[in-house]
């Protein structure tokens, strides 16, 4: 009798080192889990921002060099672990948005084809109405650049204000560079670009602190408004990929340089 | 004998209580003194009196009780209604028929006791009335009684029988001339401009008869407005025909400096004349100063000083933006910057001419004259209180440096190199002169790090054999342009700009364009007809110097 009580007794003790080492287990195996994952997830992070990088230095050398350039063994850089290209995308477009612009600065468009290397215009302009689109905080000073050295000039309110006393009243925006909330629209008769525009800038006349981008959109393309460079670079351990582009405009006049003023 | 002595009796009697009634004293036996009842023998008032209602009064003041007639007639000599000391009538005579006058104004003839008749004298081409009122001044501002004599009632005005009872006579004289006002006329005129002087004329004492010349007159103030009792100054024609009262226009060349008086007149026929300026231009009737537009004249008189014109600037196919304000004033008709000047158009008065983008004034936009304001551009597009941010004049150098193929140079020249920004190492200040370009590219971009000076014409065709280049001249000292400099061609980009006066009394032309971060005080002229700073926006320049007067914008966006 004493003994049968004796091996229950051991039998609830081992049923008792069985439960605790199987928590134990589960505890550890639970940490041991959470701990890879984390690591992979800071990896591919790790990855991302080196792909980035690869990117950003690729597109920077591209533009350095004036010529695409690629990434990996046997590219123009190398970046272990990675592969990609920066091109130059020489696609034209009928429309063209600028980049933001601040309060008195002004954006040169070119309007005939320009060669960044021999600093030559060459062609001629497309005799097209251009939709000039902006922002209702601002006015604009449109000035066409004529090859002959003459010049046209547009002088635009938005609908909302008269900034410039006796300015054009624009209409509102509705066929203007997609991917920019713009919201009034101007558009420049074809008689005024004829064939002979080489430069369209559009000066922002405005007290407003607000910076704003403008927008150009026509029925033919434009032509070439400075680089673009989109770049990629790839991982090849982990497959993440990076992709951005660069764009650098051609020659812009400040609006200081330009404006008499004394 | 009982009977008479009865009746005696009784009649003693009666004459006895009527002796002791108060009748009885008030009637007593003539001569009857001052005031004492005459009803019952109205022959038996004292020597002197004469019986009126009853009592004995003075025959000359039947009203006073004290039988002292005495009272004072006194007035004034107005223009009506009521206007006081206006000459001639303030001057005129007063006449009594007892015999003393006055020419005084107010007069007064103290010390009268009887009826008077009182007149007075009328200047040529006037007319009088008169308001006549007993111990009161209240009828003065009523209807008047035509007429030069009035009797004065000497009953009615002593009243109290004391120097103080009186007969006011006011006479209200009355020019017969028509009237002219409202002169429009500038205050201040350009020697050499034509302005247009306009002014009302209408019927009033007498009618507008004819607006010969001389409507409008106009004298140097200092000369005077009569010679010799004659009209000094330009005698205006109107420029409309005459059609009766009306509002006529003339025109006045100004032709010396110094300062001007402009008056109208108005005529009735060879009745009467009215002249705007009273005090210094009527000479006696029948010519009065005119009513003007409120009785005394205002409005039929103006002054105008005449200034020769300042130096003044133009633009051409530019924008514009003008440190301070736009404080120009230019003559009507200007002329060319040279009459051999290709850029410049005389017709077109504007400071912006050509093809004009927006004129935009830091402070405000003043431009004169009042009668002819020059216009900032043709359409008027501009906006004031507008400062305009200039980031780039200080930060461009950096930019450069850091940017754009560059190098350093000591000196000018043929050592200035192509295709590339310039740096001058130079000592300050520096003067750059037409052979400074001698040999240089055809398109130039110096950069200075100091003062410098434009010496004589520069970058001008044919000077020292050289064609003319695009030229940008940079500086983040001072460009001065200086006595010798007429004209400069080039986009001169300075922190200030100093222009000297020439020594020839010439303007400064520039083409290309001149930018500076602080107001430019321009040079004197000796013929203001013409721009004194006349500058070209050359938009060839613009073009050859893009690659170097500019900067690359970037946008970067990540797509994945």
């Amino acid at each position: 009798m004493k003994t049968e009580i004796n091996n229950q007794r051991s039998g609830q003790a081992l049923l008792i080192i069985i439960m605790l080492l199987a928590t134990v287990f589960t505890v550890v195996m639970a940490t041991s889990f959470r701990s890879t994952t984390e690591t992979q997830i800071t990896k591919l992070e790790e990855e991302s921002l080196k792909a980035l990088s690869a990117a950003e230095a690729a597109m920077n050398i591209a533009l350095k060099k004036k010529s695409s350039v690629s990434i990996g063994v046997g590219g123009d850089i190398s970046f272990p672990g990675f592969t990609g290209t920066a091109t130059f995308d020489n696609t034209k477009t009928n429309s063209f948005t600028s980049p933001l612009l601040q309060k008195d600065e002004q954006y040169t468009f070119y309007l005939s084809d320009y060669s960044i290397d021999t600093k030559l215009f060459s062609g001629s302009s497309t005799s097209q109405t251009i939709n000039v689109c902006f922002n209702s905080t601002h006015a604009l000073e449109l000035t066409l650049v004529k090859s002959d050295f003459t010049i046209r000039r547009h002088i635009v309110n938005p609908r909302s204000s008269a900034i410039i006393t006796n300015g054009s009243t624009a209409s509102a925006a509705s066929d203007c560079p997609s991917g920019t909330s713009f919201t009034e629209q101007y558009d420049i008769p074809a008689a005024d670009v004829g064939v002979n525009t080489r430069l369209l800038i559009a000066r922002i006349i405005t007290d407003s602190s607000t910076t704003a981008r403008v927008g150009i959109k026509a029925t033919d393309v434009f032509p070439l408004q400075g680089s673009t460079i989109p770049a990629s670079a790839t991982s090849t351990n982990t497959g993440v990929t990076k992709s951005l582009t660069l764009f650098q405009s051609y020659p812009q006049i400040p609006a200081e340089f330009f404006v008499t003023s004394f | 004998m009982k009977f008479r002595f009865f009746i005696g009796t009784i009649i003693s009697f009666i004459l006895a209580l009527y002796s002791f009634s108060p009748g009885y004293a008030a009637y007593p036996n003539p001569p009857y003194l001052c005031n004492e009842n005459c009803s019952l023998n109205p022959g038996g008032c004292s020597a002197g009196l004469t019986c009126s209602g009853g009592q004995c009064r003075n025959p000359s003041c039947t009203v006073e009780t004290g039988c002292n007639c005495s009272y004072e007639i006194k007035g004034r000599k107005v223009k009506a209604p009521n206007q006081t000391g206006v000459a001639p009538f303030d001057s005129q005579t007063i006449t009594l028929d007892s015999g003393p006058n006055s020419t005084g104004d107010p007069y007064s003839f103290p010390g009268q006791s009887a009826n008077r008749t009182v007149s007075t004298s009328v200047p040529a081409g006037s007319s009088v009335e008169y308001t006549l009122c007993y111990n009161n001044e209240a009828c003065h501002s009523g209807a008047a009684t035509a007429g030069s004599s009035v009797a004065v009632d000497s009953n009615q005005a002593s009243v109290n029988g004391s120097a103080s009872d009186y007969a006011s006579i006011y006479w209200h004289f009355t020019p017969l001339t028509p009237n002219c006002k409202n002169i429009n006329a500038p205050s201040s005129v350009l020697n050499g401009d034509t302005v247009s002087i306009s002014a009302a004329y209408e019927d009033d004492g007498g009618p507008l008869t004819a607006l010969p010349a001389g409507a409008i007159t106009v004298y140097d103030t200092p000369g005077g407005c009569l010679s010799g009792g004659a009209v000094r100054g330009n005698q205006l024609s109107p420029n409309e025909g005459y059609t009766g009262p009306g509002t006529y226009t003339f025109n006045w060349t100004a032709s010396t400096t110094g300062n001007y008086t402009a008056y109208c007149r108005a005529w009735n026929n060879a009745t009467a004349e009215c002249r705007g300026n009273a005090s210094d231009c009527v000479d006696g009737p029948p010519r009065y100063g005119c009513d003007g537009s409120d009785g005394s004249g205002t409005t039929a008189t103006s002054t105008m000083t005449v200034n020769n014109p300042g130096p003044w600037y133009k633009v051409k196919d530019t924008s514009l933006y003008k440190f301070g304000d736009i404080d120009v004033s230019v003559v009507q008709n200007i002329n060319k910057f040279t009459d051999a000047d290709a850029d410049d158009d005389s017709s077109q008065r504007y400071i912006m001419m050509g093809t004009a983008g927006v004129g935009i004034a830091q402070g405000s936009v003043n431009t004169g004259p009042s009668y002819a304001p020059i216009t900032l551009n043709q359409q008027q597009k501009q906006t004031s209180s507008y400062n305009m941010l200039q980031p780039y004049l200080t930060n461009f150098f950096s930019y450069i440096r850091s940017r754009k193929l560059s190098t350093t140079i000591t000196s000018l020249g043929a050592d200035i190199q192509a295709n590339q920004i310039n740096f001058a190492d130079v000592t300050y200040p520096y003067t750059l002169n037409g052979a400074s370009l001698s040999g240089a590219p055809a398109t130039t971009i110096l950069v200075f790090s100091g003062n410098i000076v434009i010496d004589g014409n520069f970058n001008v065709t044919g000077i020292n054999n050289n064609p003319e280049k695009s030229v940008a001249i940079i500086t983040s000292g001072t460009i001065t342009f200086s006595q010798n400099t007429v004209y400069a061609n080039g986009v001169f980009i300075g922190n200030n700009i100093v222009v000297e006066n020439s020594a020839s009394g010439d303007g400064l032309k520039i083409k290309g364009n001149l930018i500076s971060s602080g107001s430019t005080l321009n040079r004197t002229r000796t013929d203001n007809t013409r721009p004194s700073m006349f500058i070209v926006f050359d938009p060839q320049q613009y073009l050859d110097l893009l690659p170097y007067i500019s900067v690359d914008k970037y946008d970067q966006s990540l797509t994945n």
